[in-house]
C-alpha cells in the first residue's frame, strides 16, 4: 500500500448567483406588475353621506346602475356629528367617468305607499345603492345621498315648473300632475315662503306633455269629489280611482291657446282650487298703503273694492287698526285702513319691475295730490268702498308715513262736499210741480172709483154665471179632468224610468250589503279565515212533523 | 346552496301551503224560484171591469237577501248558505201574488205598480210579509198585513193580519218553495173573498186572516 500524499482539495470560492434565484424574482416582479395593475384599475374611493345605514353593509351592499353592479361599499362609519353616516364605495374603474358633480346616490329598499309598491325585489336580492350618473362636467368624490329615490330621473325630457299656493290647500311630495286624467309628472320638491304665506311646489312634467306648458296654463288641485245640484239635477264628478285616493294637481290650457309656446324660463303657476275657478285672474304682486278715516268706518270690510275712476285696483286688507297706544276714545283719532294695490289692475305688468314702477308712480301721484275718500259701494246693505282720486289744485306735498308704509291722504272736504249734495237734492226737490200733481191724483182717484164701480157690476154678473147649471156641469168636468190629470202625474212620477232605475239600484245595493255582511263579521271575529277559512257546521234542513 | 335561494325555496313552499289551506271545493247550491216557470195562457181581459192594483210590497228587512230561511225556534234564524232564490223575493212575490190574485177571481183586471200602466183604478192594495219561511216543527209560515184602500175616496176598507200556516208535507227545501207559493195562494183568495161586494171564484178553504187591531 503505497502512500499516496493527500492532495489539498482546492477550494474556490463561487462568486456567481444561481440560476434558481431568478424564480423568486420573476415571481416578485409579475406580483408588483400585478398589484400595480389592479392599482391603477381599481376605481375612486367615494363617501357617501347617508341618515342613516339602515340596510347598508360593508364589503357586501352593491352600488347599481340601472341593475348593473357598478361598485360596492367598503366600509361604513358614524359621522362625527352622530347625526348620520359616512359609507365608503369604491366604483369600479370603468365608470369613473360617471362621478359628475349632479350624480346621485339613494338606497333602494322595499317600499309600499298609496302611490304604489317598489323595491320589492330588494327583498330577496337585499338592498342596495341605485346610482344616478351626473351631466356635470366637474368629477366629484363626496356627494350626499338622497333620502327617497328621485320622482324622476337625471336626464327625463320634460320640463320643471314651480306652482305656487296660497296655502288653502296641499300636496305631497310625489303627488302627480295630471292632463285629462292621465298622469304626466310628479311633484318633487315641497319649498315654504312663510312671508308671503305661500308655498312652492317644483314639479316635473315628463315629454311629450310638457309641450301643453305655456304661460298661460292653469293648474288647479284636482284631488276628491265634485258634486253640484242644478235644475238639471245631480251632477257628480270624480277623478280616477288614484286621484280620488292621493289628490294631485291638474292642468289645461285655455281655449285658444295653441301649444308650442314654451313658458319663460323659472315660470311660476298659481295653482287654483277648482277646475271653475281657474278664469279668475290672480295677482302675484301688491303693494300696501294706509289711509286714515276720521270718521266711521262701517261698511268697510276686508276685501272691499279700491276703485280708481271707477275701475277696481285694489282692495282693502284690514280695517281694526288702533295705532299702539291710542284707544278709540281719543276724538282726534283718526282710523288707519291697511288697503293694498296691484299693479297687475293698473295695467302694469304683474312682476316685480311693473311693481317697482307702480310703486314710485303711486308715490308721485300722492306729492301731486292723490287723495283716498270712502264712498258708497251700495246703498242697499250699506257696503262701503275706497275711492281713489285726485284733488284739483292741491298743493305739492310730502309723503307720511305710518308703520313703515306711505299713507295716501284722505279728502276732508268728502262730509262738505255730501251736504252740498243734498242741499242740492232739496232745492230740486223744492222746485218739482208737485201741485199739478196733486190734481192729477185726485182726477186719478175718481176714475179709479168709477172703474170699481164697474168692476163689481162685472164680478156681480159672474157669480151669476157660476151659479147656473151649465156651470155647474162645467165645474163637475173640471173636477174630473183635474183628477184624472194628478193620477197620470202621480203614476208618471212613481213608474219614470229613473224613479225604477234607482229603486233597483238601491235593491241591488242592499242586497250585496246583506250579503256581505256574515263575511264582515266573521272577519271581525276571526281575522285569519281569509286565509284559513274554518268549516262551517252543517245546515238545519226543513224536515216534516214526525207523526 | 346559497341562503338567497334556500329562502326563495321556503317562501314557495309556504305559499304553496297556503294555498292549499285556502282552496276549498265549493258546496253545491240550489237555487229557487218561486213562480211556477209554465206559461200561463193568455185570457183577454175585459176593459170595462174594475182595476185592482198592487200598490207595493214590502218584506221583513231578513228576507231581503239571497238565502232562504229557516226558523229554528221561536226567535232564531238560519239563513241558508246553498239554498238560495234565484229571484230576490221582493220581485218575485209581487208577480207571483198578482197571478193568484188573477186565478183567484176574474172579477177584476190586475196591475203592478211600477212595472204596469196603471189606468184608473178602483182599488189599491198594500201588502208587507213579515215571515215568509220554514220552521224547524215542520211548518210553512206566510204572516204579515195587507191593506186594501179605494183609490178613488182615498178611503181605507181593508186592513187585515194574516198568519197562514200549514205542515210540511215532504222534506227539503223545493217542497218549501212549493208550500210557500200554495199559501201565497191562499192570500190571494182570501183578499179577493174579503172586498166588498165579491164573488168567489171557487170553494176556499177557510183562511185564518183576522181583522187587525185597530191602534188607539
Amino acid at each position: 500500500m503505497s502512500d499516496v500524499a493527500p492532495t489539498p482539495a482546492r477550494i474556490r470560492r463561487v462568486r456567481r448567483l444561481s440560476g434558481l434565484w431568478l424564480i423568486p424574482l420573476v415571481t416578485l416582479l409579475a406580483a408588483l406588475v400585478m398589484a400595480y395593475d389592479n392599482y391603477r384599475s381599481r376605481g375612486p374611493l367615494v363617501t357617501l353621506h347617508f341618515k342613516s345605514g339602515a340596510g347598508i353593509e360593508a364589503n357586501r351592499t352593491l352600488i347599481k346602475t340601472l341593475d348593473v353592479e357598478v361598485g360596492r361599499v367598503e366600509e361604513i362609519t358614524l359621522n362625527a356629528a352622530l347625526d348620520g353616516v359616512i359609507v365608503a364605495a369604491r366604483i369600479h374603474g370603468d365608470f369613473r367617468h360617471l362621478l359628475a358633480e349632479d350624480s346621485r346616490f339613494w338606497v333602494v329598499q322595499p317600499s309600499v305607499s298609496l302611490a304604489g309598491v317598489s323595491g320589492l325585489n330588494t327583498l330577496i336580492s337585499g338592498q342596495y345603492i341605485e346610482f344616478s350618473p351626473g351631466k356635470a362636467g366637474r368629477v366629484s368624490e363626496s356627494f350626499i345621498g338622497l333620502d327617497e329615490p328621485p320622482l324622476t330621473p337625471l336626464g327625463t325630457p320634460g320640463l320643471a315648473v314651480t306652482l305656487v299656493t296660497d296655502g288653502d290647500f296641499s300636496f305631497a311630495h310625489g303627488d302627480p300632475v295630471y292632463y285629462q286624467g292621465t298622469v304626466v309628472g310628479k311633484i318633487e320638491e315641497i319649498r315654504y315662503d312663510f312671508h308671503a304665506g305661500r308655498t312652492y311646489y317644483d314639479a316635473f312634467i315628463e315629454a311629450p306633455f310638457h309641450e301643453l306648458i305655456t304661460p298661460q296654463t292653469r293648474f288647479w288641485k284636482s284631488s276628491g269629489v265634485q258634486a253640484e245640484l242644478t235644475s238639471a239635477g245631480v251632477r257628480l264628478e270624480t277623478g280616477t280611482l288614484a286621484s280620488l285616493l292621493l289628490g294631485g294637481v291638474s292642468f289645461t290650457n285655455p281655449p285658444g291657446v295653441i301649444p308650442g309656446e314654451a313658458p319663460k324660463v323659472e315660470s311660476e303657476f298659481y295653482i287654483y282650487s277648482s277646475r271653475d275657478a281657474i278664469y279668475d285672474h290672480q295677482y302675484r304682486e301688491s303693494l300696501r298703503y294706509w289711509i286714515m278715516v276720521s270718521d266711521s268706518v262701517g261698511g268697510l270690510t276686508e276685501s272691499s273694492r279700491v276703485m280708481y275712476r271707477g275701475l277696481q285696483v285694489g282692495r282693502v286688507l284690514s280695517t281694526d287698526n288702533i295705532p299702539a297706544g291710542r284707544n278709540l276714545l281719543d276724538r282726534t283719532l283718526q282710523l288707519p285702513i291697511l288697503i293694498e294695490i296691484q299693479p297687475g289692475r293698473l295695467g302694469l305688468p304683474d312682476t316685480a319691475v311693473g311693481s317697482a314702477r307702480a310703486k314710485a308712480d303711486i308715490e308721485n301721484w300722492i306729492r301731486d295730490g292723490l287723495i283716498a275718500t270712502v264712498g258708497s259701494q251700495n246703498f242697499l246693505v250699506g257696503q262701503q268702498q275706497v275711492e281713489l282720486q285726485y284733488q284739483e289744485g292741491a298743493k305739492r306735498q310730502d309723503i307720511e308715513y305710518f308703520n313703515a308704509l306711505a299713507v295716501i291722504p284722505t279728502d276732508l272736504g268728502s262730509i262738505g262736499r255730501f251736504t252740498n249734495s243734498i242741499e242740492a237734492l232739496l232745492v230740486k226737490l223744492n222746485e218739482l210741480p208737485v201741485e199739478n200733481a196733486l190734481t192729477g191724483v185726485s182726477e186719478l182717484t175718481r176714475q179709479a172709483s168709477t172703474s170699481l164701480a164697474r168692476m163689481q157690476d162685472l164680478l156681480k154678473s159672474t157669480q151669476d154665471l157660476v151659479a147656473g147649471e151649465r156651470s155647474a156641469a162645467l165645474m163637475q168636468q173640471l173636477d174630473a179632468t183635474l183628477a184624472s190629470l194628478q193620477a197620470l202625474a202621480e203614476s208618471y212620477s212613481a213608474e219614470s224610468k229613473a224613479s225604477r232605475d234607482m229603486q233597483r239600484t238601491l235593491q241591488s245595493i242592499t242586497e250585496v250589503m246583506n250579503q256581505f255582511r256574515p263575511l264582515a263579521e266573521e272577519l271581525r271575529n276571526r281575522p285569519s279565515s281569509l286565509v284559513f277559512p274554518s268549516t262551517p257546521p252543517p245546515e238545519a234542513q226543513p224536515l216534516r212533523k214526525q207523526p | 346552496m346559497n341562503a338567497r335561494f334556500a329562502l326563495l325555496l321556503w317562501l314557495l313552499c309556504l305559499s304553496a301551503l297556503l294555498c292549499a289551506c285556502a282552496s276549498k271545493a265549493p258546496a253545491g247550491l240550489s237555487y229557487y224560484v218561486l213562480g211556477e216557470n209554465t206559461t200561463t195562457r193568455a185570457a183577454p181581459v175585459d176593459a170595462s171591469l174594475p182595476a185592482l192594483v198592487l200598490e207595493s210590497v214590502t218584506l221583513a228587512d231578513y228576507l231581503q237577501q239571497s238565502g232562504l230561511v229557516l226558523q229554528q225556534g221561536e226567535h232564531q234564524l238560519q239563513v241558508s248558505r246553498s239554498h238560495l232564490w234565484a229571484e230576490g223575493l221582493e220581485l218575485a212575490v209581487p208577480e207571483v201574488l198578482l197571478g193568484a190574485l188573477r186565478e183567484a177571481s176574474p172579477q177584476y183586471r190586475y196591475f203592478l205598480r211600477g212595472r204596469d200602466f196603471v189606468p184608473e183604478s178602483r182599488y189599491g192594495l198594500r201588502l208587507h210579509l213579515a215571515a215568509f219561511q220554514a220552521t224547524d216543527t215542520g211548518e210553512v209560515v206566510a204572516s204579515g198585513r195587507y191593506q186594501v184602500v179605494e183609490a178613488a175616496a182615498g178611503r181605507e176598507i181593508l186592513n187585515h193580519q194574516f198568519n197562514l200556516r200549514e205542515d210540511l208535507r215532504a222534506d227539503g227545501y223545493p217542497q218549501v218553495v212549493r208550500q210557500l207559493r200554495e199559501l201565497l195562494a191562499q192570500l190571494a183568495r182570501s183578499i179577493v173573498n174579503d172586498l166588498p161586494g165579491s164573488r168567489p171564484s171557487s170553494n176556499d178553504p177557510p183562511v185564518s186572516a183576522e181583522p187587525a187591531r185597530v191602534a188607539p
